[in-house]
């Protein structure tokens, strides 16, 4: 099946589920020489990326953010 | 005393908004409404206002001005409608009331003071022009407006102008942001004069009340505390100098997660003109996004689904309701943060009226504050930190050979369980009830608030992690996973296997699979 263009796509709250033939189920397998380290090392390499969603909200910033509320 | 309801053309000399064209959110205002192909207009001469009232209260009724305490109510309508009409809708012709609505495009109350007339104006919004990438307003409420006996109906976020005697503009985004639709059921909506007084509670930073001079970014928080909801904060990462600022992945993820759950988002930031020069600190609400579309997942990443957003819509309450601004980025020392560049699209009506859009500057975003049902205790940044850690483990498994979009939002529970799992499971009956009936049979009681982390392959939803919302961060577990995909049963059963901590990353499966 030939993908539809990029544009005319919905989005993961538009779309309905169970849309036939976008999932290469051939690719949706699991690795067998994947190991748990391997895993892990995989989330590690995200640290950085998920320090961004860490949520905590540091005392200077929150007091930048004062003067730029007024 | 007779006080006549007038019909009279859109934008001709009687109409009470052309009486205000060198205030800028009028001009606004009468851009939007044209956009909207604006016909006439009926104009209330006398209508006592919550808000205005109560601002007159605490305020403006000690003024040696001697302010009235009455605003006018102004309604606009996409066709000619005139007196006849009216009476028509009065004498209670459905057909005639029928057609008044079917043109509604909203209200505009106009306060008694001179130099910021523009009180409480709820408009519709424009036609989604591209419904398969649609507009996300879920924020939007209905409003009803009663006159003589028959009543308009406007779906829409209410706006107004700051006054600088009870509200600055923080006051008035926060003012906007409780009247969202989440809120409908249990809460009373504060006026602007009550979030004030509510946000100068506590009486620590060493100003008067009133006149209002602005809020500080505590006193936001506080106030949406002290009204009843729990404060969710969201502080970009990016430190440029004394400043925070967003990169766009935080940025547009958080800002849809929160819209999408139908809370408005307040940002707080600095406004700066082009080239940099630094304008001054502001506070807008926004209201809805304009959904990008699905991205394309490079292989071996996980995309977050909104990180392209391209436009945001914010009711800045120095130019006028769901102002268009376009979310790009600027490259600074620090890396790339975000900027919102306003971005009208270009006009509809002809001979094109003067936009004060054009030269208004940009908004370097700081900070988002979001009001929450108090129940929800986790931060929408701590949903896409989860969803970030399992679309990885999940490409992981693979070795690399899929690329993932992830995306997250909260949900009443019936509304998941209801609207939202009809309408993804609308061509699956059978998988339809399987599920629903699991998730009140089979899984633990759950939160009357979810957190949903959804992960996706080009744009189909492939599966759902439902969250508790109402634990501390440490214990906070899955209620369940509902599998939509049968390929990816593999990949969990291999992760389960692999994971001591599957079951509170995941929680029992659910499988919606036909």
């Amino acid at each position: 099946m030939t993908p539809e263009p990029q544009e005319n796509r919905g989005s993961l709250w538009t779309t309905s589920a169970g849309a036939t033939g976008v999932v290469p189920k051939e690719q949706f397998q699991p690795n067998p020489n994947v190991t748990a380290k391997d895993v892990q090392a995989a989330v590690d390499r995200v640290k950085d990326r998920a320090a961004t969603f860490s949520g905590r909200v540091s005392e200077h910033s929150l007091r930048a953010s004062v003067e730029s509320s007024r | 005393m007779v006080r006549p309801l007038l019909v009279v053309p859109f934008g001709g000399p009687d109409d009470p908004l052309e009486q205000l064209k060198s205030c800028d959110q009028a001009r606004y205002i009468l851009c939007y409404l044209a956009d909207l192909n604006a016909r006439s207009a009926l104009v209330e001469p006398t209508y006592f206002d919550r808000d205005y009232l109560s601002e007159f209260a605490s305020f403006y009724c000690t003024s040696t001005a001697g302010y009235p305490n009455v605003c006018k109510r102004v309604h606009y309508f996409s066709t000619e409608i005139d007196r006849e009409l009216l009476t028509d809708a009065c004498s209670g012709v459905s057909q005639a009331q029928k057609l008044l609505n079917a043109h509604y495009l909203g209200f505009v109350v106009l306060r008694p003071i001179q130099g910021t007339p523009l009180g409480r104006t709820v408009l519709r919004w424009y036609g989604d022009k591209t419904p398969h990438l649609p507009r996300v307003d879920t924020p939007s409420r209905n409003y009803e407006a009663h006159i003589a006996g028959f009543s308009l109906q406007v779906r829409g976020l209410a706006w107004q102008q700051q006054d600088s005697g009870v509200g600055a503009c923080a006051t008035i985004a926060l003012w906007s942001m409780l009247h969202s639709s989440a809120f409908d059921d249990r809460h009373v909506i504060p006026t602007t004069a009550e979030i004030t007084q509510t946000a100068h509670r506590a009486g620590l930073t060493g100003d008067r009340l009133f006149p209002s001079e602005g809020l500080t970014f505590g006193q936001l928080v506080a106030a949406v505390r002290d009204s009843g909801f729990a404060p969710l904060v969201v502080t970009g990462k990016v430190q440029c100098g004394h400043e925070t600022s967003f990169s766009r992945e935080h940025f547009c993820s958080s800002l849809a997660a929160l819209v999408r759950s139908g809370f408005p988002v307040l940002i707080a930031g600095t406004l700066t003109e082009t080239g940099g020069a630094l304008v001054g600190g502001h506070a807008v609400c926004a209201t809805g996004f304009r959904q990008a579309g699905a991205v394309d997942e490079s292989v071996g990443q996980l995309s977050f689904e909104d990180e392209n957003t391209e436009y945001v819509y914010l009711h800045d309450d120095n130019i006028g309701p769901s102002v268009r601004f376009r979310i790009d980025v600027e490259t600074r020392s620090e890396g790339e943060v975000v900027i919102l560049r306003p971005s009208r699209p270009p006009p509809q009506h002809a001979p094109a009226r003067n936009d004060p859009v054009a030269d208004y500057p940009c908004l370097r975003p700081s900070s988002l504050l979001a009001a929450a049902h108090e129940e929800i205790r986790i931060s929408p940044d701590r949903l896409h930190e989860r969803a970030l850690h399992l679309g990885t483990m999940l490409i992981a498994m693979t070795g690399g050979q899929i690329g993932l979009s992830a995306s997250a939002r909260f949900f009443n529970l019936r509304h998941f369980v209801g609207a939202e799992l009809g309408r993804l499971l609308d061509h699956h009956p059978q998988a339809l009830a399987k599920v629903r009936l699991a998730l009140w049979e089979e899984v633990h009681p759950m939160s009357l608030h979810l957190g949903v982390i959804r992960i996706g392959y080009k744009g189909t939803p492939l599966m759902d992690v439902l969250f508790d919302t109402t634990d501390s961060e440490p214990n906070t577990r899955a209620f369940a996973h509902l599998v939509y995909e049968s390929a990816m049963e593999g990949l969990l059963d291999g992760l389960v296997a692999q994971r001591p901590d599957a079951d509170r990353l995941l929680g029992p499966r659910v499988l919606a699979t036909s």
